[in-house]
């Protein structure tokens, strides 16, 4: 698995440019839409997490959705990428955010820009990507079930056993063009 | 660009509010706090102890090491100034889909060092 900033955790420099390259990532995937920081990401004392978790969150500017992406310690052998909506209330409003969590590596950076475009420019409700993240998650097991891909979702044994039986039944419904288009993305 | 309208809800009274939750696919617990006093450190701990707890055993064994992260940050926090709303943070338990422990700071200031 090739990684990208791998050692992001071990200094600050390259944990700033890690931030960086988030910040330019997200700013190309979402042109002409005006978005800012939203959480904080620092201590009291100004000091930064420096954890990753986040390693860049973003609210659009007078919307309710967010985005929040936990960039984890490189150490899968496999594709290390998770997903889910969760609600935040703050103290006049409630915050939609689709939260990611991710080793990051070429693929989950693909995987991460195809769910954030559904989910800020196709404007797709949470029900809506949570039905996505569940095919995403079915097709990275699917593959995992095939067993000749060298990239697969870390998934313990016996969870794994749980996985197998589950997804047998939901790949016979596999079909129409969002899994089709999730697919080749995960193709090796 | 479609934009959905913002949901409002209604003000808190109290300064300083928050919650520590455990979440999965078949679990919801949480420990929330709201109150006029910055929660301390050990109060943090102390809740994060409480919600370990309170749920199965078998959900606070495999989410061991979440729970461990989030009291790092706890300590690490009350080192640092505590830290101010909003603050989200999710520590994921590795090898599930869904099994996690999440810290919100909704309002106010939380983990100071007394």
């Amino acid at each position: 698995m090739k990684f990208i900033f791998e050692d992001f955790l071990k200094d600050e420099k390259t944990y700033f440019e890690c931030v960086e390259y988030w910040k330019q990532l997200f700013e190309k995937i979402l042109p002409n839409i005006e978005f800012e920081k939203y959480f904080n990401t620092t201590f009291g004392n100004g000091k930064d997490f420096f954890d990753g978790n986040p390693i860049y969150n973003l609210r659009i500017k007078n919307s309710d959705k967010a985005v929040f992406v936990v960039q984890e310690k490189p150490e899968s052998e496999n594709v290390y990428f998770k997903s889910w909506v969760d609600e935040f209330e703050a103290e006049n409003e409630t915050i939609e955010k689709l939260v990611i969590v991710l080793e990051l590596s070429e693929k989950t950076e693909s995987l991460t820009k195809n769910l954030v475009r559904n989910w800020i420019i196709n404007n797709c409700s949470s029900s809506e990507i949570e039905n996505e993240i569940k095919s995403l998650n079915t097709c990275i097991t699917n593959k995992l079930n095939k067993k000749k891909f060298s990239e697969m979702f870390i998934i313990e044994k016996n969870t794994k056993e749980q996985l197998n039986i589950s997804v047998s039944e939901k790949n016979k419904k596999l079909q129409g063009k969002n899994n089709i288009e999730l697919q080749e993305l995960l193709a090796v | 660009m479609p934009i959905k309208k913002l949901k409002t809800s209604s003000n808190e009274e109290f300064k300083h509010r928050g919650r520590i939750q455990a979440q999965g696919e078949k679990l919801d617990e949480s420990e929330a706090w709201s109150q006029n006093e910055p929660p301390t450190k050990n109060e943090g701990i102390e809740m994060a102890e409480k919600l370990k707890n309170k749920i199965p055993a078998v959900q606070a064994t495999i989410r061991e090491g979440a729970f461990d992260a989030l009291k790092r940050f706890i300590i690490q926090a009350a080192k640092n100034g505590g830290v101010s709303a909003f603050v989200s943070k999710s520590f994921d338990v590795k090898g599930t889909e869904h099994e996690r422990v999440d810290l919100e700071v909704r309002k106010g200031i939380a983990f100071i060092d007394v």
